[in-house]
């Protein structure tokens, strides 16, 4: 009996961490959609989208601290739910922008040369970002305004965070609108055009820059849906907060295989389960580590990762 | 190879009469600079091996330097005395100390990120670019979590109380050996085999270059003298943690190439010198305009700025020579 | 070869005409002043705690230049930002040390941070007094390194008695920061001292600095039900852990050190945190009127109530003021001494003496969470850990 009860109990405590993991791996999927796009279109890693995601999540914050919702007090007052829809739709907006712009203006230039001084360049514009975030935003962590309240709802067994409900449920829908976008309209099959083979989608009479940059403008607008979400559940702002979430973002859309929508989003949420897992199952000091051991192995037994076709080598 | 010789003894030569004038003569704060930019020599001359000679890309160095930075470390301090259980207690002898106990520790932390180096370098093999400057990132993190997880190494709290063993003389010497290693490889069938693979691998390898093989020698070699680096490191900080060789530490010695031109000996070396130099010379701006962040916002700035107008660095893949500088001085013969 | 040594020659020839020049330190006052300097990170990961240090070090230095100085020498304050980094603070000790050749040095709240620029005063014998690095290894690295504060193992052990004899606890969890030798060094003395006193540390969770998702930590250590959590973090990471135990629906109460001191900690932790204890270095509460000055000063000029590092930055210099008029020379040697052996030394953050370790025994504070009060609940002294 006492085997069967601590085995029920061990089961609903997995079952937990299944949850907690979905909720993780949802962010990351949300986030990892950007990389792969970048990535699928002009095999770039852009370093800089995890610190679109960073601002994304402080421009949610600035609005309702300008308005008074964020007073230094133990309680806070609710924001109404228009001015949340404001945020999530000026942050979009904002990133978006943000994201276009350093397309134009850091990757543009660089588009015939080496792939490494485009990587560099990725590299030092994220650092840029994240400094430029520290003087702008100041380097003390900021809490998150009251969008939605806390509270855990009970699901049988386990209870999960209707915070996390909202983040499953919202990049869900998020990405199967991306799909269906990226699938079924002509900016979309502009954009898969391009992936596939940018200087035959030019001479089939596509814009391929304004392509490029509708590309990055709607990767980091899900970005920004990412921060906000993560925001909710975890109300901590720092001009470094995309740094870990960058990282396993990229090793998601690696995993699920880079350039698929559907592999990022199967990336996204096998890493956050496996990352929980192992935390549970195991011990969280090496939880961290899993989504880097997941990368090498996958860089080495399969480059192309779960959903992706093989690339081939152009000589 | 008698001629690489003879530039290696000189080399030393000159580094020990350097320490002594730097040991006299120059202001403590100012020698910490000095040594500061002798230990990024080093690891800007070990990359330069691997990212500007190969064309491969490694984010990593700043998991060799750890590596040779506490496998040194725990040489100097734990390691050297016959039971350091006992040596809590009871004061007694090391085993070795000085010179005879810092050489063989910094032999053996080049060794151990050599090692890494290798195991690294045969995977990821068949890695290019930027997959492959991905991997390494990886691996440099792992390294990180690994370090904060032995207890033997002091966890997150790191090694300390580490001998200040590494003094200019040192320290410079080791940088005549990188340098003179490297001329010489540059040079040397090695040299040109790798730079080969960098210009077109694929032809590389049907011109009879075991490409394979230099790809991982070139991880070895370059690993191996990151690792010293971290041992120098150690031994002139006295204190080290794994939060030291994080990501942003392999980013700033790429930075160092990047600046001086991919590819270029010198070119490593002035951009070493110069961002190791130039946080000191920013440090009181940024105090004064009290605005932090602003200093790493400006080398990121240079980084993109650099890549965008002027992406072969300073030199390009040029040497700085005095021909060259009579080349570029006024008045000089055209 | 010959331009070698040539090279060599020169350098041997420059060595020789420059020997000696270069690494005298000065005395360390002149007629009017005397110069202390002061390393803390104002920006970086800790900036908010080196700030709140120089603010408490800037007020004291205020206050003792207005009476007159230190045997009639104004204080001459020469301060380093050391950016959360080890490295700087290597840097700032050797400018501190033979730039400025400064008499003191007070520094550095992190211990990593003191740890690094520790050797550095050691080797020119310039003592450095820490206001607050906890961690044990600080004042091993010689005689001249001194601290204020209490250690690490004492506050782990204080509140492994506090959850063993005060909360009644027999079962405890720990939720700590891997990367953080702060935490990892509190998780293990609390530990060791919890099941020395019969209890069972049920669970010990990590997580990375930076992560801001504790769901896969807190359902682990739901599953273990213990009866208090011992969160050995800084505040801000402690708001979000606070928050994810109660929406898990574990409603223990959480206990920490003195890295949960903040004026932001409930502004952001919300009523997560109600009924929660912590060991600080002092109650802002207190009713010794040294204490009330102190605040009442503190509030007229920065418009904020001190948090316990601001309390230890205005002690550490009386510290040292006490310690040269003791010496009564501006003599580092004589100052070193005087500071070995300086006894009941009465501060805002309590009375104190400096041991053989030159390292400082005083009490700890418990203060429980009640609103936005941190209550103080009772002192722990360091006879009752041992």
């Amino acid at each position: 009996m006492q085997i069967l009860l601590d085995n029920a109990d061990f089961a609903s405590r997995m079952l937990q961490q299944v949850a907690n993991g979905l909720t993780k791996g949802s962010v990351y999927a949300l986030v990892a959609v950007g990389y792969t796009m970048v990535y699928g279109v002009l095999a770039l890693i852009n370093f800089a989208h995890s610190d679109v995601y960073m601002l994304g999540a402080y421009f949610a914050y600035y609005p309702a601290r300008w308005l008074g919702y964020m007073p230094d007090t133990a309680e806070k007052p609710k924001a109404p739910f228009w001015l949340m829809g404001m945020a999530f739709l000026g942050a979009m907006a904002a990133c978006a922008f943000i994201g276009a712009l350093i397309e134009r203006l850091a990757y543009r230039p660089l588009r015939n040369a080496s792939r490494l001084a485009a990587l560099i360049t990725a590299i030092g514009v994220s650092i840029f970002l994240q400094n430029v975030g520290q003087m702008a935003f100041g380097a003390d962590p900021k809490s998150f305004p009251r969008y939605v309240d806390q509270s855990s709802v009970n699901l049988g067994v386990i209870s999960v965070g209707n915070t996390s409900i909202l983040i499953i449920v919202v990049a869900f829908l998020m990405m199967a609108a991306l799909h269906l976008f990226v699938q079924k309209t002509r900016t979309g099959a502009a954009m898969r055009a391009c992936a596939h083979d940018m200087k035959t989608a030019r001479l089939m009479g596509i814009n391929v820059d304004a392509t490029i940059s509708i590309t990055f403008a709607l990767g980091s607008a899900m970005a920004a849906v990412g921060g906000i979400l993560v925001a909710m559940d975890q109300p901590r702002l720092t001009p470094t907060m995309g740094l870990l979430m960058g990282l396993k973002a990229f090793v998601a859309a690696v995993l699920g295989g880079i350039g698929s929508i559907p592999g990022a989003a199967l990336g996204g949420i096998l890493l956050g389960v496996a990352e929980s897992l192992v935390g549970g199952l195991w011990d969280t000091t090496y939880a961290e580590a899993v989504s880097f051991v997941v990368l090498i192995v996958v860089l080495l037994v399969k480059p192309s990762g779960l959903l992706g076709r093989a690339g081939r080598e152009k000589v | 190879m008698l001629k690489t010789l003879g530039i290696l003894a000189a080399g030393i030569a000159v580094a020990f009469g350097f320490g002594l004038l730097v040991d006299n003569a120059v202001p403590p704060f100012w020698a910490l600079i000095v040594n500061l930019c002798g230990v990024s020599i080093i690891l800007a001359v070990s990359l330069n091996v691997i990212n500007g000679l190969t064309g491969q890309f490694s984010l990593g160095h700043a998991g060799f330097m750890a590596i040779g930075a506490y496998v040194s470390a725990y040489f100097t301090t734990t390691l050297r005395y016959f039971d350091p259980e006992v040596a809590k207690y009871v004061s007694q002898q090391p085993l070795f100390d000085g010179v005879w106990g810092f050489a063989p520790a910094l032999l053996v932390g080049g060794l151990a990120a050599a090692l890494a180096g290798l195991l690294v370098g045969i995977p990821t093999l068949r890695l290019k670019g930027d997959y492959l400057a991905i991997a390494t990132l990886g691996f440099g993190e792992i390294v990180a979590i690994l370090l904060t997880n032995f207890k033997q190494v002091g966890g997150s709290k790191g090694l300390t109380g580490i001998p200040s063993y590494a003094d200019t003389s040192w320290i410079y010497a080791f940088v005549a050996i990188c340098i003179a290693f490297s001329l010489f490889f540059q040079r040397s069938t090695f040299g040109r085999a790798l730079i080969a693979i960098r210009e077109n691998e694929l032809a590389a390898e049907v011109m009879g270059i075991r490409t394979a093989r230099m790809k991982v020698m070139a991880f070895v070699y370059g690993a191996f003298f990151a690792g010293l680096a971290g041992g120098l490191y150690a031994h002139l900080f006295q204190t080290i943690n794994p939060g030291n060789f994080n990501f942003m530490k392999s980013v700033e010695v790429v930075v160092m190439l990047v600046l001086g031109g991919l590819g270029s000996l010198t070119g490593a070396i002035v951009g070493a010198i110069i961002l190791t130099v130039l946080p000191e010379a920013l440090r009181d701006l940024e105090r004064e305009i009290a605005l932090p962040g602003f200093r790493m916002a400006l080398y990121a700035l240079i980084l993109i700025l650099m890549m965008i107008f002027r992406p072969q660095g300073i030199f390009g893949q040029r040497e700085l020579s005095l021909k060259l500088l009579r080349r570029i001085l006024p008045g000089g013969r055209k | 070869m010959r331009k070698a040594l040539a090279l060599v020659l020169v350098c041997l020839a420059l060595a020789v005409f420059f020997a000696g020049c270069g690494s005298k330190i000065g005395p360390g006052y002149d007629e009017k002043e005397v110069y202390i300097g002061l390393f803390v990170s104002t920006s970086g990961e800790i900036a908010t705690f080196g700030t709140d240090t120089k603010n408490g070090v800037e007020l004291a230095v205020e206050e003792i230049n207005k009476a007159g100085g230190i045997n009639g020498k104004q204080i001459k304050l020469i301060a380093y930002d050391t950016a959360s980094k080890a490295d700087e603070g290597k840097t700032a000790a050797t400018k501190l040390a033979t730039q400025d050749g400064v008499l003191v040095s007070m520094g550095a709240v992190a211990s990593g941070i003191s740890l690094a620029a520790a050797p550095e005063f050691q080797k020119y014998g310039i003592p450095m007094v820490s206001p607050s690095s906890t961690n044990p290894t600080v004042t091993q690295v010689g005689d001249h390194i001194f601290r204020i504060c209490y250690l690490d193992d004492f506050q782990g052990g204080a509140c492994a008695v506090f959850a063993s004899k005060d909360l009644k606890a027999k079962k405890a969890a720990i939720l700590q920061n891997q990367d953080d030798a702060y935490s990892t060094g509190l998780a293990d003395f609390f530990e060791a001292k919890f099941k020395a006193l019969g209890g069972e540390v049920v669970a010990k969770e990590s997580y990375k600095k930076g992560a801001s998702d504790f769901k896969t930590q807190v359902t682990n250590i739901k599953g273990k039900s213990p009866e208090v959590i011992f969160v050995p973090c800084y505040y801000n990471d402690v708001a979000l852990i606070a928050k994810e135990f109660r929406a898990q629906d574990v409603t223990v109460p959480l206990l920490g050190g003195d890295g949960w001191e903040s004026d932001k900690l409930i502004p952001s932790a919300g009523s997560a945190l109600e009924g929660s204890y912590f060991g600080n270095h002092y109650s802002q509460e207190d009713d010794n009127p040294k204490v009330k000055k102190f605040v009442e000063a503190y509030k007229a000029k920065y418009g904020n109530v001190p948090s316990s590092l601001a309390a230890l930055g205005y002690d550490v210099v009386y510290v040292v003021k006490e310690g040269i008029e003791k010496a009564g020379d501006f003599d580092r040697k004589k100052i070193r001494d005087a500071l070995a052996g300086l006894k009941a030394f009465d501060g805002v953050t309590g009375k104190f003496d400096i041991d053989e370790n030159r390292d400082a025994r005083k009490p700890i504070s418990m203060l429980k969470i009640e609103g936005e009060r941190f209550a103080p609940v009772r002192q722990i002294k360091p006879e009752e850990v041992q």
